[in-house]
């Protein structure tokens, strides 16, 4: 099995979505120059996600700990290093900490709120991405169609 | 049977009477205070709708992705990453809803 925090998967993921991010962040900043709240709204939108899936994991980790016993007992299982009180506690209080953080962002720091949508969809774009590349994978590469 | 090109008449057709309605409206003042009560009392209900319904998703994914487990605990890895994929995106969706919900009550684009 898969040691926990070492999955491809989710590394490919995480990889792709800071990439999508950076790349909106960017792409916003050249082609509006003028307002920086726009590149900072897609970087601030994804920091919420992230803040998410880093509270998700947290939780994921922690129940996985909880429910493996001792680490290696039956040789399946791999030590989690995300002590698991602290991962439900970041699990259950995301949704307040997200309230919070999209709150300071958009009324205090008064970042752009589309760019901040536009933040928050690179997690959902990158699993699009990572659908594609096992779709052609799985069909024998991009020129299998055209063979 | 409805065909593509009357649904989107249809369509094209509430939108543009989106667009003219404030044209028939008598007091502009009025009419501006109900949209922006109606929008906050949107938000709330949108932001409950979503969290209600991201909750059943969630809990549905990880009934589901426990239940694979215990039945291949060989395939636990693979299962762990799905179910976190598959959180993270069922949350986003909430995220979009909280976001728009924070416009509406903080920003306030239809004025008041």
């Amino acid at each position: 099995m898969t040691a926990p925090g070492r999955d491809p998967l989710l590394s490919r993921l995480e990889r792709d979505s800071v990439i999508v991010a950076v790349v909106l962040a960017v792409a916003a900043a050249a082609l509006w120059p003028d307002r920086p709240a726009r590149a900072l709204g897609v970087l601030g939108g994804f920091a919420l996600i992230a803040l998410s899936y880093r509270g998700i994991r947290a939780g994921v980790d922690g129940l996985w700990a909880g429910a493996s016993g001792p680490a290696g007992a039956d040789g399946s299982a791999a030590p989690v290093p995300v002590p698991p009180r602290a991962g439900f506690v970041k699990f259950f209080t995301r949704h307040a900490i997200l309230a919070g953080g999209a709150y300071v962002m958009m009324a205090r720091f008064e970042f752009d709120p589309m760019a901040m949508l536009a933040g928050v969809t690179a997690p959902a774009v990158a699993a699009t991405v990572e659908f594609v590349r096992t779709v052609r994978a799985r069909d024998g590469g991009p020129h299998s169609r055209s063979s | 049977m409805l065909s593509t090109r009357s649904i989107l008449s249809a369509f094209v057709m509430l939108l543009v009477a989106g667009l003219v309605s404030p044209v028939y409206a008598q007091d502009a003042g009025a009419t501006n205070t109900a949209l922006v009560q109606w929008s906050i009392i949107t938000a709330g209900f949108a932001l409950a709708i979503a969290a209600a319904g991201g909750a059943l998703g969630q809990g549905r994914a990880v009934s589901s992705a426990t239940e694979a487990i215990a039945r291949n605990p060989g395939a636990a890895g693979e299962i762990r990453g799905a179910l976190i994929l598959g959180l993270v995106l069922i949350e986003s969706l909430v995220i979009y809803v909280l976001l728009i919900s924070l416009i509406l009550f903080f920003l306030k684009p239809f004025g008041g």
